[in-house]
């Protein structure tokens, strides 16, 4: 057995030496568990590692074996986000109301990734319910920033951002309804994909914001990522926001190179993401620096960037808390201490929920399902809810006019680097503006995908990652692997 | 600033009880929440913007799976139960 460098490891390049029975799949795995036994600690990406990820490789290697051609994602080590259910296992959105809760099912991406032969490797820290930037929010201990473990991952997929980061596994799944895979991607230097509304099954996600929700991959190079998506991707019966593949797989607005001089894509880089709402416009240096950066070597490969205007966008964060609230009072309703999961003694049964709920649930789901229940309440329902519904479908139909004009839109993916842990933990609002940039692409439905564009150096000369976002048409995710494919080339 | 009255109805509304030491810092958050999502109200919005085309999704009318398939295990999951029901508190006084 020859020594692997896990870091130049892709899916394609371990699939070779898997079928060529130049590594086994345990092999493989005994590599990643190295990783993990020795930083996991100071990490703390997994709720927990699953006892029979070594049968599950095993598996794997019977069939390679036996001489049969095995799928591409056949025993690539994945880790999946605390809120995506695996038959019989414990999935506890990382929260105390759930905290023994066994799932009686596997989520679509779930079954779909078993038939492939994928190694389950464990279920990832995340903040509660999704709700968060920073994995502070989980009832079970935040994770800590590969890069500096005094910072955050981002979040709320910051457990298997910072495990596909710290190489504890080749790729993972998160959910995305305001930046969660995004954010945690551009803070942990890694890539990730928020896919078109409707693109992926939500079936057996655990639901925050359910016009909002979707699944995606976190991986360390675009292609990766697009392997997985690939996989996850289609109409589910189980979920009918779900669009035919076949459908999937037609953009239907053209690229302007197509038909112009120009070989590659034209880019836009909204103006109003730098100077919004006349607040958050100080943008850290080093996001500055990735998002010129990219913007070089975009123009060097033959695209053309330029600024547009989006106005409809200023209000984006407002509308994005109003919708996702609403939706998550009325989602986390079911948490009521009787069908399932942490129940709290009363004297009756009104008692019995008020309990649950208190104890059960932690400071931001409760604040977020107050908030909900605010916006939708009589008398104020026109003023937030009606209004962001407004909002968000101007927002839209900006977007199909823009796209008339840009084949994809450029942006930071955060407007800080990764912060300290504790700093925003006070101030719910400054940890919301973590997501400017992302909500819109929720809002609207369009694919995204944040990917690494370099390093900056912060205090005590280390080093932290930034990350640039990709926005394209509706289905046009195949727009964002090839543009980002050549800015990762580059960077 | 969201008053006291307020949060007692939306605690109420939400079913989560909120204890009295925590009301202050309940209602020093949410109000912050609830002024940060009012600049909505200075949006701008074109009136009848195209909304997205919707579609109702239907199965078929039946039985999505075998009666009783998962059962077993659902109802494994509640915190009380007597004779293949989940058990609750009373409801009435």
């Amino acid at each position: 057995m020859t020594r692997i460098n896990l870091s130049d490891l892709t899916i394609k390049k371990v699939h070779e030496l898997l079928q060529n029975g130049d590594l086994s799949a345990r092999e493989l795995l005994e590599f990643y568990a190295e990783n993990i036994k020795k930083y996991e600690k100071d990490t703390h990406a997994f709720l927990e590692l699953f006892d029979d990820a070594y049968q599950q490789a095993g598996r794997v290697d019977k069939q390679i074996k036996s001489g049969k051609e095995i799928p591409l994602l056949a025993g690539i080590p994945l880790a999946v986000k605390d809120n995506i259910l695996i038959k019989n296992r414990k999935c506890s959105a990382g929260s105390r109301i759930l905290e023994n809760f066994t799932a009686p099912y596997d989520a679509a991406v779930i079954s779909k990734l078993k038939n492939e032969g994928v190694v389950f490797v464990g279920r990832t820290n995340m903040d509660e319910f999704a709700m968060g930037s920073s994995t502070e929010n989980s009832a079970f201990g935040p994770t800590k920033n590969p890069y500096d473990s005094t910072r955050v991952p981002g979040g709320s997929s910051g457990g298997s951002a910072a495990a596909v980061a710290r190489q504890f596994c080749l790729g993972a799944l998160g959910s995305d309804t305001g930046g969660s895979l995004r954010q945690p991607a551009a803070f942990c230097g890694v890539v990730g994909l928020k896919p078109t509304y409707g693109a992926v099954s939500r079936y057996g996600l655990i639901a925050l914001g359910s016009s909002l929700d979707q699944i995606g991959p976190l991986a360390k190079s675009v292609e990766d990522a697009e392997i997985i998506f690939n996989v996850i991707r289609g109409k589910d019966k189980m979920d009918s926001t779900t669009v035919d593949s076949k459908i999937v797989s037609l953009c239907e607005i053209p690229r302007s190179g197509k038909n112009s001089k120009i070989k590659n894509f034209t880019l836009g880089v909204p103006k109003e993401f730098f100077e919004m709402n006349g607040e958050n416009k100080e943008l850290d240096r080093g996001v500055v620096a990735a998002m010129e950066n990219s913007i070089a070597v975009l123009n060097k490969t033959g695209c053309v960037v330029k600024q547009i205007s989006l106005p409809a966008f200023e209000y984006a964060v407002e509308t994005y808390y109003i919708i996702m609230s609403a939706e998550a009072s009325s989602n986390l309703a079911r948490y009521d201490g009787i069908k399932y999961g942490f129940s709290a003694k009363g004297e009756n049964l009104l008692e019995v929920y008020m309990k649950s709920r208190e104890n059960g649930l932690g400071d931001e789901p409760r604040r977020r399902v107050l908030t909900g229940t605010y916006v939708l309440s009589a008398g104020y329902y026109d003023e937030y809810y009606g209004m962001a519904q407004n909002v968000r479908n101007f927002m839209r139909a900006a977007l199909v006019d823009k796209f008339k004009e840009v084949d994809v839109i450029l942006s930071p993916t955060t407007p800080t680097l990764p912060f300290k842990i504790g700093e925003k933990a006070d101030d719910p609002v400054a940890m919301y503006l973590s997501d400017i940039f992302d909500g819109g692409a929720n809002l609207t439905g369009i694919p995204a995908m944040s990917l690494p564009a370099g390093f900056a150096k912060v205090e005590n000369g280390k080093e932290l990652p930034a990350g640039v976002q990709l926005m394209a048409p509706w289905f046009c995710e195949e727009r964002l692997f090839e543009c980002g494919k050549l800015l990762e080339i580059s960077n | 600033m969201i008053n006291k009255e307020e949060i007692s109805k939306l605690s109420s509304l939400a079913r989560i009880e909120i204890p009295t030491e925590e009301i202050g810092q309940v209602q020093e958050h949410l109000s912050k929440v609830v002024d940060f999502i009012s600049k909505i109200k200075k949006a701008p919005v074109k009136e009848g913007a195209d909304e997205p085309e919707h579609r109702n999704v239907l199965r078929e009318d039946g039985n999505a799976n075998e009666a009783g398939k998962y059962s077993p295990d659902l109802l494994g999951q509640a915190p009380e139960l007597e004779k293949g029901y989940v058990k609750v508190k009373k409801v009435l006084k």
